[in-house]
């Protein structure tokens, strides 16, 4: 299990250089003036500010040496200065990751538990059953976020005054967008773990524990379950990995503070160091996460930690 | 604020009495002496210190922190804030003002002309990177500390648009006890002013609470009152979209909702609630700038062509639902030295359009109906980042492109990233861009039309238009104090600017406000932009 532990962490420091890289490739690589990146719109400026900015950052110098020096300093954990909001980038990011990962973790935990009651609710069901439960999955993976956000608002905030409409830090202001945010996901998951049971339920060792005199609801809970889990934790990992960068619609219509607002300003203003940093926390991120799962797998099916072991 | 039951609570209440305890939790509390009002704003600051932002909303913002040395009303009129009078020298390069005595900054440091001269000194800085206020003072010399309470700002070159520089928020006083390198945090340790607010706190991606200054003494001679600010909290709250932004006053989450979108002001008005207020922007509005270097417009006939051939009537009142003006200037109305009798001085007629094509020779047609000349098709390219346009702008291209279409000139849209548009627009490789422009100041004109202020030379000169008495008149008006020649001059200038076609005005755009009805005092500055110290909750 150490061995891979420092398999997961050795391949995670390699996805967050890989990361990085494309990162300034992209941002740096662009034909465009990297001062206009500092100033953005609707700049005033004299000349010796802007030789000032472009001394002061490097920009005279070779692309490569740019990079080599940029990446020096991530490595010692110098994240830098924001080009656009003139502070550190690690101020810029504090108090941002706590909301984020509140969202993310309570729209995943919303979503498995919906998944998990609807797939034994629906699996092995007849056929209009079936093709009833593949249609609300497929409206709700196809509704826009945003759309759904508004309705949610307009009924739920402006018409009953149930939550409040904006801000974070109260589980009142984080029903709403967890539980908008949980619907397409909900809709994926529920297929996953569906297929996953059914498969599972088709399998010779279903009708051997039906035939040691065990009736269908221990089946499934007991043995079909487990057998489904294996694809559930992948797609979860995957998903709350996702969740933590891409939530930026959901922390728009609910105006969240959060990763994804401030990656998405970043990038559309070409902000390297904070889009280089947000970056690396999602690539981290995904990689905790993605060893989680493996653990889990570890967990629900005892075959794998023979292999390992 | 509203105050949210905790999570510990609520996770062990049902749901029942979670609907109940919140229900009522979400309105505003009233009564309270001075109250709060929470402002919803658009926009969030990148940047608190206004002496190297930009942006609107910093400036709208910090101006409840830091004051000026004068004040600018609505009417365009200089009043007494910070500076009790002042004088301009008789060769026009010295402004000398006389201070208001007895003010202090909140950190108990007292205002002088040694903090002005700090202020100014920073603001030309090359260290600062000012990216606005810098520029705002222009040809800035230096500035002299006569005696605490004089103080001498003087210029290279008589500089007219000083005052209005001055009477801005970029140009705003912080406390030199707080003056660093690096202001742009949101900390209060860092945003100290002599004005009627404090910096309370900062909560990124949500909002900043803004509290009263209890020692205010130094109220601008424009506002309705002096001493403290009504109100005893101020909350400036980001909120994107336009929906929630109206939804949350409209039920009560928030007391001012900015920028109302015009889709939506037909419905607040039947809303007993809530009152509608707007201000004019002044400055440049959305408008159509037409490349005289290109091939195609270098015609002036093409260009007027375009401009008789838009029915800016007709896609006006269908993109903003009948709510805005058209256009009839560069220069919207609520600007300086704007020309009024501009109005009516064209009008949409495609016949004559048709006449003026034909005249430069595109007579030709091709199977789908667009002009050609020498069997090439009368095509323009209008360039646009889709990021920086919003739905409203977008459908004012297209109705130009409908319009032009009939009169056979085929309009490209073209979307470009923000990166890769910046060099081909400072290149000039396009027929049209469109933008706008605020600003209370008519000199702003100059960076838009005059010879030397190509994009690649720092200007904003769209149309690449070189015309030597535009840009004779420009510098003119810019060195005048006298408003009658200054009215003339800018006059004549946007005048050529609509005979010679380089600039297709749209709409005169408003600044649409949903206020909540206990709230009063809400008034607007020479920009347009919402002042809170009069502001107070019944």
């Amino acid at each position: 299990m150490i061995a891979l532990i420092l398999r997961r962490v050795l391949a995670g420091v390699a996805v967050m250089w890989v990361a990085a890289t494309l990162t300034f490739a992209a941002l740096r690589g662009v034909r465009g003036d990297p001062v206009a990146a500092v100033l953005g719109p609707g700049a005033l400026v004299t000349p010796e500010v802007r030789a000032q900015i472009v001394s002061e950052y490097g920009f005279d110098q070779p692309l490569v040496v740019q990079y080599l020096r940029w990446l020096s300093r991530l490595v010692s954990g110098d994240l830098g200065w924001s080009y656009q909001l003139g502070q550190p980038v690690t101020e810029v990011l504090r108090g941002q990751l706590g909301p984020t990962a509140e969202l993310a973790i309570a729209a995943t935990i919303t979503a498995v538990l919906a998944a998990v009651v609807l797939a034994l609710l629906t699996a092995g069901r007849g056929r209009t059953t079936r093709s009833l439960a593949s249609m609300a999955e497929l409206s709700a993976v196809s509704v826009p976020t945003f759309w759904l956000g508004l309705v949610a608002l307009t009924f739920f905030s402006f018409r009953w005054q149930l939550f409040p409409a904006t801000g974070a830090g109260s589980l009142s202001a984080l029903i709403l967008p967890a539980v908008v945010l949980a619907v397409p996901v909900a809709g994926v998951l529920t297929q996953v773990l569906r297929e996953g049971l059914e498969t599972a339920l088709a399998q010779p060792f279903a009708l051997s524990v039906r035939m040691r005199g065990i009736g269908p609801v221990a089946l499934i809970g007991r043995h079909a379950l487990r057998h489904a889990c294996i694809s559930l934790a992948t797609m979860t990992g995957w998903v709350l990995g996702s969740l933590f960068g891409g939530a930026v619609l959901t922390e728009t219509v609910f105006a969240r503070p959060g990763l994804g607002r401030v990656l998405l300003s970043a990038i559309t203003s070409r902000d390297l160091p904070v889009v280089t940093a947000v970056v690396l926390l999602v690539a981290a991120a995904f990689t905790v996460i993605n060893l989680l799962v493996d653990l889990a797998y570890l967990a629900i099916d005892p075959r794998l930690r023979r292999r390992t072991a | 604020m509203p105050h949210f039951p905790g999570p510990v609570a609520l996770l062990s209440a049902t749901i029942l009495t979670l609907v109940t305890a919140c229900s009522g939790a979400v309105r505003q509390p009233t009564g309270q002496a001075g109250g709060r009002v929470v402002f919803a704003t658009d926009k969030e600051p990148e940047c608190f210190d206004t002496q190297v932002s930009q942006s609107d909303i910093s400036g709208v913002l910090m101006r409840n922190v830091f004051d000026s040395l004068v004040s600018r009303g609505q009417d365009g009129e200089f009043k007494p804030w910070l500076a009790s009078k002042w004088s301009l020298s008789a060769d026009e390069l010295t402004y000398t003002f006389t201070l208001r005595e007895g003010v202090k900054f909140s950190d108990g440091t007292p205002f002088d002309a040694a903090a002005v001269k700090a202020n100014y000194d920073r603001i030309v800085a090359p260290a600062t990177k000012s990216k606005y206020a810098a520029g705002l003072l222009g040809p800035y010399a230096g500035t002299t500390v006569i005696d605490p309470l004089t103080v001498a700002v003087r210029f290279t070159r008589p500089f007219a648009s000083f005052l209005t520089a001055a009477s801005t928020s970029y140009l705003g006083i912080r406390s030199p006890k707080a003056i660093a390198a690096d202001l742009c945090a949101g900390s209060p340790a860092q945003q100290v002013g002599t004005g009627p607010f404090l910096f309370a706190s900062y909560t990124r991606g949500q909002q900043v609470v803004l509290t009263r200054n209890p020692s205010y003494n130094s109220a601008p001679a424009t506002a309705a009152h002096t001493g403290p600010a009504n109100l005893s909290e101020l909350v400036f709250r980001f909120v994107a979209e336009d929906t929630v932004r109206v939804g949350s006053v409209t039920s009560g989450q928030a007391d001012i909702a900015d920028r109302v979108p015009p889709n939506q002001v037909g419905t607040l008005k039947n809303n007993a609630t809530v009152q509608l207020t707007s201000s004019n922007t002044p400055g440049l509005g959305y408008q159509y700038f037409l490349n005289t270097q290109s091939p195609l417009f270098a015609d002036r006939r093409v260009r007027l062509a375009v401009q008789q051939a838009f029915d800016v009537d007709r896609a006006v009142k269908a993109v903003y639902f009948g709510e805005y003006e058209r256009a009839w200037s560069p220069l919207s109305p609520a600007t300086e030295a704007y020309d009024a009798s501009l109005v009516n001085s064209f009008k949409y007629d495609p016949a004559a359009a048709a006449v003026l094509l034909d005249q430069a020779g595109y007579t030709g047609r091709d199977a789908q109906g667009f002009r050609t000349k020498a069997g090439r098709r009368l095509t323009a390219t209008l360039l646009y980042v889709p990021l920086y346009t919003p739905e409203d702008r977008r459908t004012l291209d297209q109705a130009l492109q409908g319009d032009l279409k009939k009169v056979g000139i085929e309009l490209k849209l073209v979307p470009m990233e923000a990166a890769a548009y910046e060099p081909v627009r400072n290149a000039g490789e396009y027929d049209v861009i469109a933008f706008a422009w605020g600003g209370s100041n008519p000199d702003l004109l100059r960076t838009m039309f005059d010879s030397k202020n190509f994009f690649d030379a720092g200007g904003n000169n769209a149309c690449r238009f070189t015309d030597r008495a535009v840009d004779d008149w420009l510098a003119a008006a810019a060195a005048s104090t006298d408003p009658v020649a200054r009215k003339d001059l800018y006059g004549k200038a946007q005048r050529r600017i609509i005979d010679e076609g380089v600039s297709l005005p749209t709409a005169v755009s408003e600044r649409q406000l949903a206020v909540r009805s206990a709230i009063t005092g809400l008034t607007f500055d020479a920009n347009g932009w919402p002042l809170f110290y009069d502001v107070e909750r019944s």
